[in-house]
């Protein structure tokens, strides 16, 4: 009996059972009317009111939880069928008393009534699972009990039914009177000792709850309780289902109170991280007369798997890294970090050769990969005196390059594959020589992979486009001018992927 | 979208994508090669009609390739251009038995 809240097979669920609670409280409503409130004592119409008002917070209660996506679903669907038997106890309720005494309805009499009897114990076996399914236990540890409890149920039901032939829990006299019988005590066993058996689990997981939560759940048991005691001792008033409605809805707001608690504790610490990881891309741009460099990375949670990185080897040597974490959100943000730190300490160890770096990060990332995360990277080490630029490619997008007074355009060469894939593999090197006023511009598939409504991608061609377009070769203006072009070829469509830039032009040291 | 076509024969498990194999989709994809992959010496993957590959699907490739590597091989078959040139960016061609 699981539906998921998501499924559209839920929502007809919920909105057929929405209008069959409006049209029962209507018919409720109606017959109470009609029966002529003046005429009935005033214990009845106390009831009467008080089940239809019953019957009115169920309706609210069911349309709230409906609405809310933060449960879990078994637990939902046992907390919905609690409001329906109750809204069913409190429906039936109010007939019992609308045809007591009504020689010519001794037929619905015992109807309502045997219905009525049955919704306790359907509330104290919901209750049962309700907290089981709280509290995730698996099903083996709790089989046993769980059968139990099923049988005690279907064995209530079934004397419920004997009851109609028999009459030894009420009876319905030649005048349409009801009564209590002798064993009607005994109805309640079974509804009583789930609820006292449940309790005692609530107490043993004690830690697992808040204690708004234990306070809630023993409302629910023990209330109705006092009130099914009192109506024992006096008969006449019935007030169990109203008074668990009115616990239902303490529970769904402790319940609510609880998780958004628990939800803004886990949205500050998204916010730390996000906060954490800007911090390790470095954003001051040097102020230097022989190169400019200006890079971005826009996440599209709020933490990413991209990052850029430069940093100076000495005077004369500038590293330059951009790289693509698989995955997103927080574990991609951890793998980021950490390949982060191992890229630049190798670089700084072996200044000269990217490919030798990237072997070494690539076994280190492969002694503990279980996580099956893989890092395409770029890293690129510039000689500012000579212009020589020395770099290696794991994996990643082909970088972009122009020469003075061409135009961009995309540096095809055969790749290595990813970081973190295979064991013990050569990575491939390549040399160039930048000439002044050169500009490199490496980015992430962010970019390139940037939808538009229609579910177009941004592609290569269209950046190489937007790129040519850029006025000047001022880094810090490409990469507006890019990221401007993205946003406007995306027209509100949301971003999948983080979106990482890194451009660089070489000046040159005058010699 | 991403369609999964499903053929198994003894130990031989072929799989036919067509679509696009992205963030949205490569669950799917994990999640059923997961639940089929025990025992199975011989993977292949058509990617004849898969019109897309992203890196989140490219891992999925990832993890399939190193759990046959341990029990059999994996190899994708059919690909066409636009995915060939993904593998070839990504180094991918590298890794996987492509024919």
């Amino acid at each position: 009996m699981t539906i998921s809240i998501y499924s559209k097979r839920f929502r007809v669920h919920a909105r057929l059972a929405a209008i069959l609670f409006v049209a029962a409280i209507a018919v409720a409503l109606m017959s109470f009317i009609h029966r002529g409130p003046s005429t009935l004592e005033t214990n009845r119409v106390i009831n009467i009111t008080a089940d239809i008002f019953c019957m009115v917070l169920g309706l609210v209660l069911f349309l709230c939880c409906g609405s809310d996506t933060q449960w879990d679903q078994d637990n939902l669907n046992y907390f919905l069928m609690m409001i329906i038997t109750t809204f069913v106890a409190a429906f039936t309720d109010e007939y019992s008393w609308l045809v007591d005494g009504k020689a010519n309805l001794i037929v619905a009499n015992k109807i309502v009534n045997t219905i009525y009897y049955c919704t306790a114990p359907g509330l104290g076996y919901l209750f049962w699972r309700y907290v089981i399914t709280f509290l995730n236990v698996e099903k083996e540890r709790t089989y046993k009990w769980d059968r139990f409890f099923f049988i005690g149920l279907s064995l209530s039901i079934l004397l419920r039914i004997g009851n109609i032939f028999f009459g030894y829990y009420f009876s319905v006299d030649a005048n349409g009177v009801y009564a209590r019988e002798r064993f009607y005590p005994i109805s309640m066993f079974y509804g009583y000792f789930t609820l006292v058996m449940t309790l005692l689990l609530v107490i043993r997981a004690r830690k697992r709850f808040e204690k708004f939560q234990v306070i809630a759940l023993f409302c629910y048991a023990l209330l109705p309780m006092a009130v099914g005691i009192l109506t024992i001792v006096f008969y006449g008033l019935s007030l169990s289902s109203p008074v668990i409605m009115m616990v239902f809805m303490l529970m769904y707001c402790v319940l609510n109170v609880v998780q958004s608690r628990k939800r803004s504790v886990e949205e500050n610490e998204m916010h730390l991280a996000t906060a954490i990881q800007e911090t390790v891309l470095p954003r001051n741009f040097p102020d230097r007369t022989d190169f400019d460099i200006y890079a971005s990375m826009i996440p599209a949670k709020d933490v990413g798997g991209d990052f850029y990185d430069f940093f100076l080897l000495d005077e004369d040597h500038l590293a330059m890294v951009i790289a693509d974490v698989s995955g997103k959100g927080i574990p991609a943000a951890l793998y980021m970090m950490v390949s982060k730190t191992m890229i630049k300490n190798q670089t700084m160890a072996i200044p000269t050769s990217p490919s030798e770096v990237l072997s070494k990060v690539n076994d280190q990332l492969m002694e503990n990969n279980t996580a099956e995360m893989f890092v395409t990277a770029w890293v690129g080490v510039l000689n500012l005196k000579s212009g020589e630029l020395v770099y290696a490619n794991a994996g990643h997008e082909y970088p972009v390059i122009k020469h003075r007074g061409e135009s961009y355009e995309i540096l095809r060469e055969k790749h290595s594959p990813p970081l973190g894939c295979l064991e013990d593999i050569p990575f491939r090197e390549g040399k160039m020589t930048l000439q002044k006023g050169d500009v490199l511009f490496v980015y992430t598939d962010g970019v390139t992979e940037a939808t538009n409504v229609d579910e177009q991608l941004f592609g290569t061609d269209r950046m190489l486009q937007v790129l040519n377009s850029s006025e000047t070769d001022e880094p810090v203006m490409i990469e507006k001018t890019v990221r401007e072009g993205i946003g406007k070829f995306a027209h509100g469509a949301p971003q999948f992927d983080d979106i990482t830039m890194l451009c660089m032009r070489y000046d040159g040291k005058d010699r | 979208m991403l369609q999964i076509n499903k053929e198994t024969s003894g130990k031989g498990l072929v799989y036919k994508l067509s679509g696009r194999l992205d963030t949205i989709t490569s669950p799917d994809l994990e999640k059923e090669l997961k639940a089929s992959m025990d025992g199975i010496e011989s993977l292949e993957l058509d990617l004849d009609k898969l019109e897309y590959i992203s890196s989140a699907g490219l891992r999925v490739l990832l993890s399939a390739h190193k759990v046959m590597s341990k029990q059999g091989s994996m190899k994708v078959t059919h690909v066409n251009s636009t995915i060939s040139e993904i593998f070839e960016v990504t180094g991918f061609s590298d890794i996987l038995v492509i024919e």
